[in-house]
This record gives structure tokens, sequence and C-alpha cells, in this order.
């Protein structure tokens, strides 16, 4: 086990070392070095910017250096937690993020939570009954959310609350609130505004994840290991949580670390259409606005986030899987 | 007279309702075992061999009914148990699955989870059914690896099933069927999945077993070779019927029904013609179509005419325990 972790852990770094020189590359790619247009953008909003300190931060951000050099300083930089500056949010990179970041895991988790929480049971249970009519109902059900769209299904849920209940759900916060300090009533009024964003996001999830469990289960459910443990008089239950269920359930611990990435940039489409201030929609405007040390530093950080979720993702599969950790 | 038999089956009918038809698995099964005695079950692929054994032990999938019949099961007090009318997941039937009656199936690969240890799988059955703490479950495990012949149990009972080599793997699944000393072994074509050389030692593990636990056993396989130094009785299946029952003797040097004589000339001898196995001609009729009267005209090479056709052929008994369903062995008159 030890051997097949660090084996990982190696092809991990590799893999990031990689992805860092791609990110770094993005960030170089529009024409001239990001201090001239930065000090455009200075002028232009009337600030005096004087050549000594022009010359004090082309020494800082070492512009004058090899590209090499550039690349050390910016990775250096990034892992200290320093990402560089958006020059259309005029502000560091890293605030940027961080500000974003917390609320977007409390939508990305909540609603992974409610797909797991929701799905998986019902999975089972449309497994143990198939084909009876409680069967039918969820599967019609579920193919109908699977095949909506989100937004379509944020709008919807928008226009509903806000006609017929007078709410106005976009966003995560009433207008009172969003800059208030944390407090119970800002509390309260996130959640109030939480489970749109979570129905809408864990719905096609949800739908999709109800006919995977089903269909695993179904595979496994007739197994002749199923029958050999009923042979040894283990109640039917029993026999179903601890081997079958189980079973299912594999592929799906195994890709947890998977939605790490996801839990970051996940849903942008619903994001925006909710005007919820989360990561996906500030990712898609740094790449609108060609605001690159904002971009290249998201594609560093989801990639990073994709490269540990993998791996992640490798030890529980492993861990769940003898087969696999004794290869 | 004392009644000395463990389990007796009579009339059993089983139907798989598909989504192509009812399957008529089996249409009136009638054996019985004897206390201590060895029996087995053989017939061609198909005719309902491992459904007469999951009916037995409750088994049937959800598709499977049980429509008529009746199953005898006498416990270690010779008290009576009627399977039929008991509820297949219900606290009775499991008190006995397990206890009284166990299984050992075909394929050990399959037949084990993947993702749990064999030490693990055995101690699920001692926990549930005897009162012991995990220590003694433990225990008692190594103690039947150990039994049924393999090396540093110790260690092996941590491992898990692809781990262990093919026999090694039928072997933990004797030690788990042994588990809770039940009376009655049923085992499902234990060898077919084996290489040649291991399935002489299984089988030879078996048969110890059987002495040294006092079990009844039920053999159940295609192979008559298997069954001459198994079994003491053999019941012959066709087409979800026995049609021929007898001491294995008998069976073996004065077989009555034309599928039974059939068979014995397909046992693949080791002195000349290697290889070639004369296989009975015809292909057996499928299970949504039963052919009326006797199954087993549409390939008979001594079909009598149109009477095999009319109804089924009655139950005769030729010579001692020896039981035949054949026109050729009834007094006919002037049918
Ligand atoms: N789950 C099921 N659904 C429908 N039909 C079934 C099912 N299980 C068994 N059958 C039918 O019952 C009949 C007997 O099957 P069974 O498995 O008992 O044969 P067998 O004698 O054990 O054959 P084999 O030597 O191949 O194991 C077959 O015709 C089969 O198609
Ligand atoms: S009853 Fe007739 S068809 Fe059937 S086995 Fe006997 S002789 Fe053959
Ligand atoms: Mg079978």
């Amino acid at each position: 086990m030890s051997k097949f972790i660090m084996h990982r852990l190696l092809f991990m770094v590799v893999t990031l070392v990689i992805i860092s020189i791609l990110s770094f590359i993005i960030i170089q790619l529009p024409p001239g070095d990001y201090l001239t247009s930065y000090i455009t953008q200075l002028r232009s909003m009337g600030t005096d910017v004087s050549d000594e300190q022009i010359e004090y931060l082309r020494e800082q951000y070492g512009l004058d250096d090899p590209v090499y050099v550039q690349y050390f300083k910016w990775i250096g930089n990034f892992l200290t937690g320093d990402m560089g500056f958006s020059f259309s949010w005029n502000r560091p990179v890293n605030e940027l993020v961080w500000e974003r970041l917390g609320l977007t895991l409390v939508i990305s988790i909540s609603s992974l939570l409610f797909t797991w929480i929701v799905a998986f049971p019902i999975g089972i249970y449309t497994a143990l009954r198939q084909n009876s009519l409680s069967d039918y109902f969820f599967t019609f059900l579920s193919f109908i959310g699977v095949a909506t769209p989100n937004f379509l299904l944020a709008l919807v849920l928008m226009y509903v609350s806000f006609k017929y209940f007078g709410i106005n759900v976009g966003g995560l916060f009433s207008p009172e609130y969003a800059d208030a300090a944390w407090g119970i009533g800002k509390i309260t009024d996130l959640l109030q505004h939480l489970w749109i964003p979570v129905v809408v996001v864990g719905t096609a999830g949800t739908a999709g994840l109800v006919r995977i469990m089903r269909a695993n289960l179904l595979d496994e459910l007739g197994k002749p290991y199923v029958i050999t443990a009923k042979s040894k008089g283990i109640p039917n239950y029993k026999v179903i949580l601890k081997y079958p269920v189980r079973i299912a359930l594999n592929p799906f611990i195994s890709t947890l670390g998977w939605q790490l990435p996801k839990l970051i940039s996940g849903s942008t489409i619903t994001a925006v259409v909710l005007s919820l201030p989360t990561t996906g929609p500030l990712l898609l405007d740094a790449l609108k606005s060609q605001d690159m040390y904002l971009a290249g530093s998201f594609i560093m950080l989801l990639s990073v986030l994709t490269v540990i979720g993998t791996f992640i993702s490798d030890i529980l599969l492993a861990l769940v899987d003898p087969r696999i950790r004794y290869v | 007279m004392a009644n000395n038999n463990i389990l007796e089956v009579e009339n059993l009918n089983v139907h798989f309702h598909t989504d192509e038809g009812i399957v008529r698995a089996l249409n009136g099964v009638d054996f019985k075992v004897e206390r201590g005695e060895a029996v087995g079950i053989v017939g061609e692929s198909g005719c309902g061999k491992s459904v007469t054994s999951t009916s037995v032990m409750r088994l049937l999938p959800g598709v499977g009914e049980i429509a008529a019949g009746t199953i005898k099961y006498y416990d270690k007090n010779k008290k009576q148990h009627d399977i039929i009318n008991l509820k297949a997941d219900g606290e009775h039937m499991r008190s006995i699955r397990g206890p009284e009656m166990s299984m050992i199936f075909q394929e050990p690969m399959t037949a084990f989870s993947p993702v749990h240890t064999i030490g693990n799988q055995i101690m699920e059955k001692l926990l549930y059914h005897e009162d012991i703490d995990k220590d003694e479950a433990r225990r008692k495990a190594l103690e039947l690896l150990k039994k049924v012949g393999i090396s540093k149990p110790e260690q092996r009972i941590d491992e898990y099933p692809f781990q262990y080599s093919g026999g090694m793997r039928q072997r933990a699944m004797i030690a788990m069927g042994l588990a809770c000393e039940p009376q009655l072994l049923i085992a499902d074509e234990p060898t077919t999945a084996l290489d040649v050389t291991i399935q002489a030692q299984v089988l030879k593990l078996i048969k110890k077993m059987q002495a040294d636990y006092n079990l009844s056993l039920i053999l159940i396989t295609h192979d008559l070779g298997v069954i001459a130094h198994m079994v003491d009785y053999v019941n012959v299946m066709y087409l979800g019927r026995v049609v021929e029952s007898g001491p294995v003797e008998e069976i073996f040097d004065n077989p009555a029904h034309p599928y039974t004589q059939d068979l014995l000339k397909s046992i693949p001898r080791m002195t000349g013609n290697e290889g070639k196995l004369a296989s009975i001609e015809g292909a057996v009729p499928d299970a949504y179509s039963l052919p009326k009267g006797c199954p087993f005209h549409t390939r008979c090479r001594k079909k009598i005419g149109e009477v095999c056709e009319r109804a089924y052929p009655e139950r005769q008994e030729i010579s001692a325990d020896h039981y035949v369903n054949c026109y050729l062995h009834q007094d006919l008159g002037d049918k």
C-alpha cells in the first residue's frame, strides 16, 4: 500500500509541474507584458504613474528577467499564496478567490450532500422494488430531472418564487444583508436563498445518480455471492446492505476525489443565472476580459485540485477494493 | 417404522415468471435423502438440478415460484419442518439455513464477495447463529480452514478470495458450509469449475467431511463419473422430473430408463475413444412448451409408440429401491 501511495505521489508532483508551466504560458499569452496594460489602465483612470514607480514594479515582478526566472518567481509567489494582480478588479487575485471560495464551497457541498442523501436511498429502494409502481414513478421523475437543463430549472424556480411568494431569490443574500456582518440574521437569510441553488444544482445530479445506483445495484443483486450470503441464514436486509450495496457504492466512494475541482468551478451557468457570488462567474469574467493573472491562477488552482482529487480517488479506490490494493 | 429420512421432496413444481412466459422448470420432482446418506442428482444442463436445490434452501429468485409440492426437513432432534410453508426470509427458515442445511456452489470465485476477507465471510455465519464473540468465531473459522486443508490458516484467514487459488477457494467454501455444523450439505457442481487434478482432491475432501461430520449429502452434477465414487443413491433428472432413481450400483449395472442408458454411454472412458464423448442425440426441448406424455419421447431411441406421447408414465419399482418412469417397464395391457 505504501509503495502504491509513493508511486501516486510522484506521479502527482510531475503532473503538477507540467500544469504549472502550462498555466504560466497562458498568463503570458496576451501580447505585451501585463505591466504595460496595468499602467495603461492606471493612466486611463487618471492616476499618475512615475517612471521610478514603473521601474520599481518591473523589478518587483521581474519582468526584465529571462522567462524561466519569471516562471520560478511566479510559481514561488503562487505557493506562498500570492497569485498576482487582477487588472479588471484592480485587486490581488488571492483576495478575490478566497472571498468567493467560502460561499462556493457552501453551495457545492450542500448540493453534493443533497444529491447523495436523496439519490442513494431512492436508488437502493427502486432497485429492490424493480418494476413496481414506485420504481416507475421514480424512474419517470429522474428522467425528467436528467433532461431538464439546470439554468432552465433555475429560471423556473426564480419565476415561481417571485410570482407566487414575492421573494426575489437571485443571489445568496437579500440586499439588506449583502454587506452586513455575519450574524444569525445573515445566516438565516443565506439559508433562505441557499435552497434554490442547491435544488437546481442538485436535481440533475440526483436524477443521474438514482439511475446509476439503481443499475449498479441491480447488477449486483443477482450475483452468486448474494445467494451465498443468504444461504448462511443472514436476514435479507443485512445481506443487501453488507454485500451488494457496499459493492454498488464503490464507484462513488472511489470517485469522491473527482468532485473536488467541481466543487469550485461547477455549475457556472446556474451561478450566472442566479447571480450567485461564487467562483464560477468570476472565472468566466476573467476569461472574457483577458484578465490573465486571474484566469491563469484559476486554471492552476483547478488543476491542482483535480490532481489532488485524482490522488484521493486512487487512494479511496484502493481502500474500498482490495483487488487494487494488492496488485 | 421409524422414519430415518432427513429430507423428503414430493411432487415439487417450480415455475419462473419471465417476460417471455412461464418457464416450467420443475414438474413434479420426487426424491428423499436418508440421514447420513449421500445422494446424487444427475442430468443434463437445464434439467432443474440447481432449481431443485435452491428450492430446498428456499433461495429461489423473486421470479421463481413453488407452484406445488411438499418439502419436509427433519432437524437434529428429528422435528419435522414443512419447508414450503415457511417464509423464505423468515426467522424460522433462516434458523434452518446455516445450522441445519448449507450449500456449496459451483463457482467459488463469484460465490464469495470479492471485497470481504474469507475470514470475515466465514465468521459472519458463526457470529450470526452462535452466541459467541469475535475471538471465538475467529478461532472456530481458523479451525475450519485447517480442517479443510488450507495451509497457514492464520495468514490465509485475512486474505481475500482473489488471493486464493481455485481449489483453495472451494476448500474455503466447504469450510464455510461446515460452519455451524449443519446436518445436510448440498453441493451444486462443486468441482465443475476446477482443474481435473484439483477436482479429485476436492471430492475426496467432501467425502471425508461427510464422514467426519456425519453429514447427509446431496451432490449435484452432470457427470455420472463423479457420482460413482461419491454417493449411495442416484436420482436421474430430465426436464424437471426425476425419471429414474436407485442405489448407485443398480443404476450403473441395470439402468432402466433409456435416458439413463444414454447418459451412461456418454461417460468419457479413459481407454479407447479418448476425448470422444458420445452425446445424446437431439436437442433438449425448451421449458416453455414441454412435450406431452413422456418428456423424453422426442429423443428416445426405444420409444414404444403413441403411448409414450399420451400421458406421463407412472413410477414403477422394478427392484428394491429402484424406481423408473418409463412405459418400457409398465404392463401396458390393452392400452
Ligand atoms: N431465474 C430464472 N429465470 C427463468 N428461468 C430460470 C431461472 N433459473 C432457472 N431457470 C430455468 O430453469 C430450468 C432449470 O435450470 P437449472 O439451473 O436448475 O438447471 P441445472 O440442471 O442446474 O443446469 P446446469 O447443469 O447448467 O447447472 C432451466 O430451463 C432454466 O432456464
Ligand atoms: S416412456 Fe417411451 S419415450 Fe419415454 S423413455 Fe420410456 S420408452 Fe422412451
Ligand atoms: Mg446448475
